[in-house]
């Protein structure tokens, strides 16, 4: 579902407290509802979630409220918010805070060359079709705490400078915060795609937080769908595969925005606090 | 398929928890790729090893200066791949040692997805 904007977040090692607390579950399959296989579950993208009070770390979450594609809003609270729901994906549904076992999802890789290595998309591809792409099943997570519904890891960070870059070189598409579901947008006199050099960097956040970066964010078909006044429109993808393809040690050559990272210092930050990226993230950015 | 071993787990955790992280789940395969920033992280001498032989490895990754880039491969029924990014205790002292004059960063937004 589409988040929250925020002027000031509270961050642990599992990221901004309350990010990606609460998922839909498929009972049928026990995977995780994911708009990476939009067929199914595309309407995510259409629905808007918020806190109603800030989440405390170590305390109960507060309930959410989720305002649906049609304007209605029903709460995580809500004895018929399942029922809500399943209306909405045409399937029954379970909205949880709890990940099921093997934290699975489908994800449809669009046929975009370029988008990930064509190992991966093999080895990753499960029984079934998709008018879209390749049907793959990966699992969440997976180099967050367990039991997280966190793509790859807790923080997730990018730089303006290179949204304006892509914008500068694709036109017709609209490379919007939205698209790529950031933590953390950094605005920097610095190169665009300098995140591609990020990787061992540390990071600091105002006075106390702290984070390692740990790989380039491999974009999927998620950037490419429509939600809110953004439209459908798979030159967002095919825009990054042109232009900022990145060898990830390891896992093949990807479409990359942004950056992973881990927290290694808890704390609080807020909009205009100081940026400060190591030195050698600069150089390796550079060369 | 082969299970975390929880005296490893503490062991991994002592240095590296990140790789505790990914030893406590299941895992078929570890690839172990050498991280240097100084190289640019290009400098890979990953070797395919199992995830016994990645606990075997593990002590020489702690005395490491350097991070280590860390994929898991797991069961085939999900075969994703997993990374984690290992910072010895010495090299986390080169974390955040300042930025360069006129290369002003600050946050310009932040969002959280409930």
């Amino acid at each position: 579902m589409l988040g929250e904007r925020l002027e000031v977040a509270d961050v642990a090692d599992a990221g901004f407290t309350g990010d990606r607390a609460h998922a839909v579950i498929d009972p049928a399959t026990g995977k995780v509802g994911s708009a990476k296989h939009p067929r199914l579950w595309g309407a995510l993208l259409q629905c808007e979630a918020r806190y109603l009070s800030p989440p405390d770390a170590g305390a109960p979450l507060p309930p959410v409220r989720i305002t649906l594609p049609d304007g209605d809003e029903t709460g995580s609270d809500d004895p018929d918010v399942d029922e809500r729901l399943s209306a909405l994906f045409g399937r029954p549904v379970q909205l949880t805070t709890v990940a099921p076992e093997g934290n699975g999802y489908l994800a449809v890789w669009p046929d975009i060359d370029g988008v990930v290595p064509d190992d991966f998309r093999e080895q990753s591809a499960v029984e079934g079709t998709d008018p879209e792409g390749t049907l793959t099943g990966l699992s969440l997570g997976l180099a967050s705490p367990p039991g997280t519904f966190f793509d790859v890891a807790a923080l997730h960070v990018l730089t303006t400078a290179t949204l304006e870059r892509l914008g500068e070189l694709e036109p017709a598409s609209r490379f919007a915060v939205p698209r790529y579901r950031p933590n953390i947008v950094i605005d920097a006199t610095i190169e665009p795609f300098a995140e591609n050099g990020w990787s061992g960097a540390g990071l600091r956040f105002g006075d106390v937080l702290t984070a390692s970066v740990l790989i380039p964010t491999m974009r999927c078909i998620m950037t490419t769908l429509a939600q809110g006044e953004l439209p459908r429109d798979n030159g967002v993808l095919r825009a990054v595969a042109r232009h900022n393809r990145v060898e990830i040690p390891g896992l093949g050559t990807w479409s990359c925005v942004g950056a992973y990272a881990t927290v290694t210092a808890p704390g609080r930050v807020q909009l205009g606090d100081e940026v400060v990226i190591d030195e050698a993230a600069y150089a390796r950015a550079r060369s | 398929m082969l299970r975390a071993d929880p005296a490893r787990h503490e062991r991994l955790d002592q240095g590296v928890d990140e790789l505790a992280l990914g030893m406590s789940r299941e895992c078929t395969e570890v690839r172990v790729h050498r991280h240097d920033p100084a190289l640019g992280g290009r400098d890979q001498d990953g070797i395919g090893q199992s995830a016994e032989e990645f606990y075997e490895l593990t002590p020489c990754i702690s005395k490491r200066s350097m991070a280590l880039l860390i994929v898991v491969r797991r069961g085939p029924e999900s075969s994703a791949s997993a990374v984690f990014l290992a910072h010895p205790p010495s090299a986390r002292h080169h974390a955040c040692v300042g930025t360069s004059p006129g290369r002003n960063a600050s946050v310009a937004e932040l969002w959280r997805y409930p």
